[in-house]
Parts: C-alpha cells; sequence; structure tokens
C-alpha cells in the first residue's frame, strides 16, 4: 500500500532521516514509535507530503508520488492538536473536503452524518462550534474529517497525546475498533510505547533518524533487535556483575532481562532480599537486592504470596529470557 | 509578628484600592464627565448657555466641509491601511517571501517616529523643495511642484503611518494561528487562496476588526499629516479655531 524506499531528510546540515526503509500493507495498523525528535514525524510528513524527501522515493499502491502535491495524495490526517477549524461549526469542519471537492449538498448532508454517526457524534454536536466539545469530542471529530472523504490511507500525528490518561485508554479502544470496521491502512506515530503495542499490527521503532528495529509488537517486545529498543520497549533489568558471572554469560555484551521474566520463589536461583515494594493492585513491582544489584521484578498479585520489605527470596532467571547485545 | 503580617497586607489593599481609585476617576470618569459638561454648557454667540452649541459649531459656516473631509480620510484610511496592512502580513508571515524581513523591518521603523517627524521626512522628500521633487523637477520642469500635498499626500502618508501599527498586531494573530490547521486545510484539497479565505482570514476577523476601529479613529482625528501637507480636516480646524478664541 504505502513504501518507502531510502528516505533521506536533510534540514541544512542536519539529517533528520537516514536510509528510512517501510512497507505499510493494505488495511495494517502501522505506528512509528520512538522518542522525541528521533524523526518518526518527519518520515509521517514525507508521506503525507508536507516534507520532500532529499532522496529516495514513496509509493502508494505501486505509484511514485515523491512528488505528487498534498492535495493530490488522497491520504487523510488527523494532527496531535486535532487541527479543527475554529471559526467553523462541527458540520463545516467535518463538510469542509466534500465541499473542496464541489459535491452537492444532499450527498455532503448524508456523508457527514454517516461518518458522524459511525464515530459517535450527534446530530445536536454537528451544530455546535468546536470549541464548544470535549477533547475527546474534538478528536472524534477531527477523525470523522479525515475519513469523510474516503482517502486511502489515514495517518495519525500523536493523536491520543492531549488526552488524559482514562480517556487516552478508552479512546485508543474505539480508535482500533474504528480502523477494523473502517479497514482502512492507518499509519500511526507515538511515543508511547503501551499505545503501540497495543494498537498495532507492524511497529517500527525509530531513533536519531533510522529505524531501530521493524516487526510486530511481539517481535518488538521480546526479541528486540537492539539495546535501544530492548530499553525503549517496556521496563527492563540489565544484568550486572555477580550474576552474568554465575549465569556464564559473556562479559562483552550488555545482557538484560524483562521484569517479569524473572522468578521470584523459596528456593534455587540467586538469594535476594526485599528493598521494596510498589503495590499496583493487577501485580506488585519487587525491588530484590541481589547482593551485586538491584532488580525490578513484576508478580503476579494472588493476593497470598506478597513479600514484603526485608523478606529474604530467591530470585530464579532463566538463560533463555535474556537478550544480549555487543557493547558499545 | 503575625499582627504585623496582617496590618502591612491590609495597608498594601489600602493602598492598592486608593491608587486604583485615583487611576479609575483621573484618567476615565472625571475626563469624560468634563467633555460632556463642556459639550452640554458651550455658550452661542449669543453668550447663553446652548446644550446643542456644539452640534450647530459643526454645521455652521464651512465646517461641514472639514466634518467632510475627515469622514472621507478616515474611510479612505480604513481601506489602504487594511490593504496594505494585509499584504505585508501575508507577504512576510503566511507565503514567507524572500526578503521577508527587511521588507518587515522597513515598515516597522515608523514605529519609532513621531507623527511630525514621519510627515517631515515625507516632506523631505516629496515637498517642494524635496529630494525627488527637485530631481523631477529637473527633468520635467513644467512639472507642478507642490504635487505632494492635500487629501493623497495625507492619505499616502497616514496609510504607512498607521500601517506599521496594523502590521504588528495583525502579524501577532497571524502567528496565532494554528498552523496545523493550514495544513490540515491543504491536505483536505483547498488551493492556497482557498485556504487564506476560508480558514485564515475568519480567524483574524476579530484582530481586524478591531484595527479596523482603531485606524478609522485614527483617521478621523488626524492632526500633523492634515496640518504639515495641507488638508482641511477637522482636527486641526478645532485647533485654529481654539487658538483664534
Amino acid at each position: 500500500m504505502i513504501r518507502l524506499n531510502n528516505i533521506f531528510v536533510k534540514f541544512g546540515d542536519f539529517e533528520a532521516l537516514r536510509d528510512i526503509n517501510v512497507h505499510v500493507k493494505e488495511g495494517q495498523f502501522y505506528t512509528f514509535l520512538g522518542p522525541s525528535g528521533c524523526g518518526k514525524t518527519t518520515t509521517l510528513r514525507t508521506i503525507t507530503g508536507f516534507i520532500e524527501p532529499s532522496a529516495g522515493s514513496v509509493f502508494m499502491a505501486g505509484n511514485d508520488i515523491t512528488h505528487v502535491p498534498i492535495e493530490k495524495r488522497n491520504i487523510g490526517i488527523v494532527f496531535q492538536s486535532y487541527a479543527l477549524f475554529p471559526t467553523m461549526t462541527v458540520y463545516d469542519n467535518i463538510a469542509f473536503g466534500l465541499k473542496i471537492k464541489k459535491l452537492n449538498k444532499q450527498e455532503i448532508d448524508k456523508k457527514v452524518r454517516t461518518i458522524a454517526a459511525k464515530v459517535d457524534l450527534s446530530d445536536e454536536q454537528l451544530e455546535k462550534a468546536v470549541s464548544q466539545l470535549s477533547g475527546g469530542q474534538q478528536q472524534r471529530v477531527a477523525i470523522a474529517r479525515a475519513l469523510v472523504t474516503e482517502p486511502a490511507i489515514i495517518c495519525m500525528d500523536e493523536p491520543l497525546s492531549n488526552l488524559d490518561a482514562k480517556l487516552r485508554v478508552q479512546l485508543r479502544n474505539e480508535l482500533k475498533k474504528m480502523q477494523r470496521e473502517f479497514g482502512i491502512t492507518t499509519i500511526y506515530v507515538t511515543h508511547d510505547q503501551e499505545e503501540a503495542l497495543t494498537l498495532s499490527d507492524c511497529i517500527s521503532v525509530f531513533n536519531h533518524g533510522v529505524i531501530e528495529q521493524t516487526g510486530t509488537p511481539n517481535d518488538i517486545y521480546n526479541h528486540s533487535q537492539t539495546e535501544f529498543v530492548a530499553n525503549f520497549i517496556g521496563d527492563i533489568n540489565k544484568l550486572e556483575g555477580q550474576i552474568t558471572s554465575s549465569l556464564g554469560l559473556d562479559d562483552k555484551q550488555n545482557h538484560f532481562i524483562r521484569l517479569e521474566r524473572i522468578r521470584v520463589g523459596d528456593n534455587g536461583g540467586f538469594e535476594g532480599v526485599i528493598d521494596s515494594q510498589e503495590y499496583y493492585g493487577l501485580y506488585i513491582k519487587y525491588y530484590i537486592n541481589t547482593g551485586g544489584q538491584v532488580l525490578k521484578v513484576i508478580e503476579k498479585n494472588d493476593g497470598v504470596n506478597i513479600y514484603r520489605p526485608g523478606d529474604k527470596v530467591n530470585v530464579i532467571i532463566n538463560p533463555q529470557d535474556i537478550m544480549s547485545y555487543a557493547k558499545g | 509578628m503575625k499582627q504585623n503580617t496582617f496590618d502591612a497586607g491590609f495597608i498594601a489593599k489600602i493602598f492598592g484600592l486608593v491608587l486604583f481609585l485615583y487611576l479609575f476617576l483621573g484618567f476615565m470618569v472625571l475626563p469624560c464627565l468634563n467633555t460632556l459638561t463642556s459639550i452640554f454648557t458651550t455658550k452661542n454667540a449669543q453668550g447663553s448657555i446652548d446644550p446643542f452649541a456644539v452640534i450647530k459649531f459643526f454645521w455652521a459656516g464651512t465646517m461641514p466641509s472639514f466634518v467632510w473631509n475627515s469622514l472621507k480620510l478616515a474611510v479612505c484610511l480604513v481601506i489602504t491601511v487594511n490593504v496594505v496592512g494585509i499584504s505585508i502580513v501575508l507577504l512576510t508571515e503566511y507565503f514567507d517571501i524572500k526578503g521577508a524581513g527587511i521588507l518587515r523591518m522597513g515598515y516597522m521603523t515608523t514605529l519609532i517616529y513621531s507623527g511630525v517627524a514621519l510627515v517631515t521626512g515625507y516632506q523631505f522628500l516629496y515637498d517642494t523643495n524635496g529630494m525627488l521633487t527637485t530631481w523631477l523637477a529637473q527633468m520635467f520642469p513644467y512639472m507642478n511642484r507642490q504635487w505632494f500635498s492635500g487629501f493623497n499626500a495625507v492619505l499616502f502618508t497616514m496609510t504607512f503611518a498607521c500601517t506599521s501599527n496594523h502590521a504588528l498586531f495583525l502579524r501577532n494573530a497571524i502567528r496565532g494561528i494554528d498552523y496545523n490547521t493550514v495544513e490540515a486545510a491543504r491536505n483536505l484539497g483547498a488551493s492556497p487562496f482557498r485556504v487564506l479565505f476560508s480558514v485564515v482570514m475568519p480567524t483574524l476577523l476579530p484582530t481586524l476588526f478591531s484595527l479596523t476601529v482603531m485606524t478609522f479613529i485614527t483617521g478621523l482625528c488626524a492632526m500633523s499629516a492634515p496640518t504639515l501637507l495641507g488638508y482641511n480636516s477637522i482636527n486641526p480646524e478645532i485647533v485654529r479655531v481654539q487658538c483664534g478664541r
């Protein structure tokens, strides 16, 4: 559906993107994930046409669209700020693209009301000014406006980042539901790894203008190819000192293990003492001092086996769960 | 100790209230009352107090022509300043043309002059003995050396004098626009001009309305340009009448 071939983007002397290769398949929910300034939004803007690459090509459905103007790409965009037109009503915001396409009034009205119903906007809300809507409702308007012109793909640039945590989770689920319902190819930009893991079919992790890894959420999380990806996605322990030597790990490499892969028991493994605990309800996070280092461990909260600071425990590490990367 | 803190706070509040009352009464209420009182207690030609004397003044003798001239200047100024101001801001901020910085700086320099200094500057160039007029007169000896006077000269001078203020406020308003809205409209298929008229301009309307009112009042109350460039508007005439008493 969308293919980026060897994309380079330069701003003066600064190389914002270096040799970016992406292949988004039809109907896929594809996420660009990474910290601020890593190039994910620049890549999205290259796809949408706001930025022309210094080198490389953008293909859409087999056609080279590298130099095609923004308005002719048939790509819908949902911005981080929603970018709703403040002087127009919700209805006019959604109808804007249809008016540009010079559809007749009846057709515009039908399309606007249909899409509004799909994104859960009432007729009453359609007549309101956009400033009268809540953040969540404004986001729905932005999605409706992007979808009403029936674009081939939709690009979303951190659309949930302006919302509070609870609403973010709620809308995240709705977004995924909507994407499945419309069956539209979606490219999503976020710095939130939880958002990326829950929503995506495929993720590209960006760092300093390059893609570190592309894969399914499971690949990215459980089989991180680089140290950066392992550290950026989820919480992780870096194994050091006595543990690495006891396990016979190569000292020319850095070794990591996910928190949930460490088991806490009464026998075997390494001896340790509970330093502190964080109670999350569903699970409990323990900080266990193993002599050489403090390991973070997550245990399911069964309501029975709860350890207190000072308790002596055994930490069991399965060498197969360790992810190792060359130093330097 | 606590008592002292309370006293200090209380004294500060009283001081603040007195200062506020002084500013409110001294600079807002009393000048307005004084003006209204003067208007309705002005004596007419017969020497008796006449509530309609001021209104009659504006309709006496040649005064209506001065009033008309001021209105004409104010309305024309609103048009020219808006056209030039909007163009300057759009060229330098929206379309971001090359040399925008120099153009912007050129317009903003007028902000540092007083009205008299600005008009004198224009006269230095365009007046009867101005540099440009002298140069033109050498090329065209029969030209009217007093070409830079009257309504056109006042309108020209005031347009550029007022544009800097206009552009200053409009520039801030245009910078306040979420640029993503422009990108969103472009993405939905709108041409740059459609974006300008459907998305950008409606957002600027409240600012433009305020600037229009401000420019209209400036035109109506113009003093230095009409006086120095010889245009019979109402404000210089009022001063002349007042001085002639």
